[in-house]
């Protein structure tokens, strides 16, 4: 818990380094319903649009890509429309309803307000949704790389503590046709992770480091991009992860290969030339594929979601600790 | 529960339908198979995945009682030894990866000795299949008979060293005019490089699939000089199309998997389950085993009907007497 809070507190030129990993159950915190789930609620939605009858839609254990495709198999049949032409209109439909409901409303503006306040220099968002990033309408937003991959676009936020990247791996309802939560958009996934993957080790293969001649440590390549990164894929493999409310579905392939892909990198280095990899949870929660460390996710377990929130918000609350003051506090033997 | 009349009548017909005096479907198999022939010989080693993943990780570990503290899922399970022994051995997790999968070949090798006259295998032989896809990565099915003989596939290989396994597979002649092919689409224990396991491989085995099937070049690889061999697309794509290989079986036949757990952990199966379903393929079914009904991620699923036996000895009696009617089959135990 001291080196979580430790890794939360880290800060640069007064932006917090380590990067929050949120999944929707930032959502239903902020929504103040938790196992009210408006997601889920939003695909019953659009399950009806496609004709399906409620009592066929049961989400319950499922995970979104499971969902997903079956609601795109379902609008195709009960359209006559081909997988991919249906795939898009689930697309549209999702985040339309997204538009219109969740991002317009002002349901859970605090938690989500103090998160982006949070000093971050880059938030990681598993939902779609943009309400992580449309928290306040006083904040200044700004699409960057917006016909890029998946892999560079992001949201720019401006508020009154500075700004944050709010990155959406898995698109954003503001560009329907960038989400892709589909188990078919797994292999171009993998694809691109593998292309992105040589990009930086060929980056930083240049110098005698670890086994050598070889890699630059993962520390080092953070130090150097952290508040510019050039995508998401370089924050997963290098930079200080804290997993909050997200699920990690274990059929999210893309998902696990960049995190046994980061574990394999940090293998030839020592510890202090490593990033953590944090897993906030709750005894009650299901984790029977994060448990004993896989891909070296460290679990940090609480009694339940007040408990964790209330750790949270404090961590993020709390002023930052100059990580150049202190740079080799973190990691002692 | 046993399986339905009409569960078992969709099995036995896609079983015996011929065509040209050919079965027409294509039987997979898993571990159950090897696990059912060591039970019904009294044979001792009868390893699962869980099974040999321990004997590595008694390799690994120099305190057995230690592999209870590492993740419980198999692949998390495996990369956490492969990163384990890199660290040990101070070599790259793909060195050590490459040392683990030569041990995993090494105690197979002995196991394949020692099984290969074992009734059970003879009696797929004898069924008289055209083909056969073995989920394992030993040539047991091959080895039960005198006349088995290895193909390797074109050299050099038309997609590269990683895509070998779609074109390697054991022979065996029945008799003058028939044949039975066994394909190992995970990889074979004649060539440890060969073998499918772990997120890279994985990962990477998706990418050689979907460039089979005409989504990619090999650009995406980390070193596309490794194609440098195939000058042209054209003399790449013609190479494809007239090599036999286990991919256009996979996509184009009924298949039936017998023995096969199909984790949702196996990504390139599930890939390829998924894009034969989104292709409209012929019908695939799981026989399986399962007290009350088929395990919970084969249930009411579009890729293939789950047909779940109340014990493996029910499902290996109606297995055999559906392709080997008369055949002196040894009672199971």
């Amino acid at each position: 818990m001291e080196r979580l809070s430790q890794a939360l507190s880290d800060e640069v030129d007064g932006k917090r380094t380590c990067v929050l990993v949120l999944g929707d159950g930032v959502n239903q915190e902020a929504a103040g319903k938790r196992g009210s789930n408006d997601w889920q609620r939003v695909l019953s939605a659009v399950w009806r649009e496609a004709g399906g009858s409620p009592d066929d839609f049961d989400p319950t254990g499922k995970s979104t890509a499971t969902l997903w495709s079956h609601l795109v198999r379902q609008w195709a049949a009960h359209r006559g429309a081909h997988r991919t032409a249906a795939e898009l209109a689930i697309r549209g439909r999702v985040a339309a309803r997204l538009r219109a409901t969740l991002e317009n409303g002002g349901r859970g503006r605090r938690l989500l307000s103090k998160l982006v306040d949070g000093r971050f220099a880059n938030l990681i968002s598993f939902s779609i949704d943009r309400r992580l990033a449309l928290g306040t309408p006083s904040r200044r937003i700004v699409y960057r790389r917006p016909r890029e991959g998946f892999l560079f676009r992001h949201v720019d936020v401006t508020g009154p503590r500075g700004r944050t990247k709010v990155w959406f791996p898995y698109g954003d309802s503001g560009s329907p046709s960038s989400i892709e939560l589909d188990h078919s958009t797994y292999d171009g996934r993998l694809v691109l992770f593998e292309e992105s993957r040589a990009r930086l080790m060929d980056t930083h293969n240049s110098w005698d480091g670890g086994y050598g001649p070889g890699l630059r440590p993962p520390q080092y390549v953070f130090d150097h991009s952290w508040s510019e990164p050039q995508s998401w894929f370089d924050l997963f493999m290098c930079a200080p992860l804290v997993f909050v409310g997200a699920s990690l579905p274990d059929d999210d392939w893309p998902l696990w290969w960049l995190l046994h892909q980061r574990a394999r990198y940090f293998v030839p280095f020592k510890k202090g030339e490593c990033a953590e990899t944090f897993y906030l949870t709750t005894s009650d929660a299901e984790t029977h594929h994060i448990q004993n460390g896989a891909a070296g996710l460290e679990m940090v377990t609480f009694s339940n979601h007040a408990a964790l929130w209330k750790f949270v918000l404090s961590a993020v609350e709390a002023p930052g600790a100059d990580l150049r003051a202190w740079a080799d506090r973190r990691f002692r033997p | 529960m046993s399986p339905s009349a009409a569960d078992l009548a969709l099995a036995r017909d896609l079983l015996t339908k011929r065509s040209k005096g050919q079965r027409v479907c294509v039987p997979v198999f898993g571990t159950g198979l090897n696990i059912q022939a060591a039970t019904v010989a009294g044979y001792a080693h009868r390893d699962d995945w869980s099974e040999l993943l321990a004997k590595i990780g008694r390799h690994v570990l120099k305190d057995a009682r230690a592999l209870d503290d590492l993740p419980r899922t198999h692949l998390a399970l495996w990369e956490s030894l492969l990163c384990l022994w890199a660290r040990q051995t101070s070599t790259y997790p793909f060195q050590a990866e490459n040392v683990l999968q030569q041990l995993i070949c090494r105690e197979l090798r002995a196991q394949e000795e020692e099984c290969r006259s074992f009734g059970l295998y003879r009696n797929v032989i004898d069924a008289g299949f055209s083909d056969i896809i073995s989920l394992n990565f030993d040539r047991r099915i091959a080895l039960s008979s005198k006349t088995n003989t290895f193909v390797t596939g074109p050299n050099p290989c038309p997609l590269g060293s990683h895509g070998e396994s779609l074109f390697r597979h054991s022979v065996v002649q029945r008799d003058e005019a028939a044949r039975t092919r066994i394909w190992y689409p995970h990889g074979d224990v004649k060539k440890a490089a060969t073998l499918k396991f772990g997120v890279r491989k994985y990962g990477f085995h998706i990418g050689v699939l979907r460039e089979y099937m005409g989504g990619y070049d090999g650009a995406w690889r980390y070193r596309a000089s490794s194609l440098k061999h195939m000058p042209t697309a054209g003399t790449k794509g013609r190479l494809l199309r007239r090599t036999p290989n286990w991919v256009s079986l996979f996509l184009e036949r009924p298949l039936v998997f017998v023995g096969c757990g199909l984790s949702p952990q196996e990504w390139a199966l599930w890939w390829l389950l998924r894009r034969r379903s989104e292709l409209g393929a012929p019908p695939a079914i799981c026989l399986t085993i399962g007290q009350a009904a088929a395990p919970p991620h084969l249930r009411d699923i579009p890729e293939l009907r789950a047909i779940a036996f109340d014990t493996p000895a029910e499902l290996w009696r109606a297995f055999l007497s559906w392709v080997t009617p008369g055949a002196r089959v040894r009672s199971h135990a």
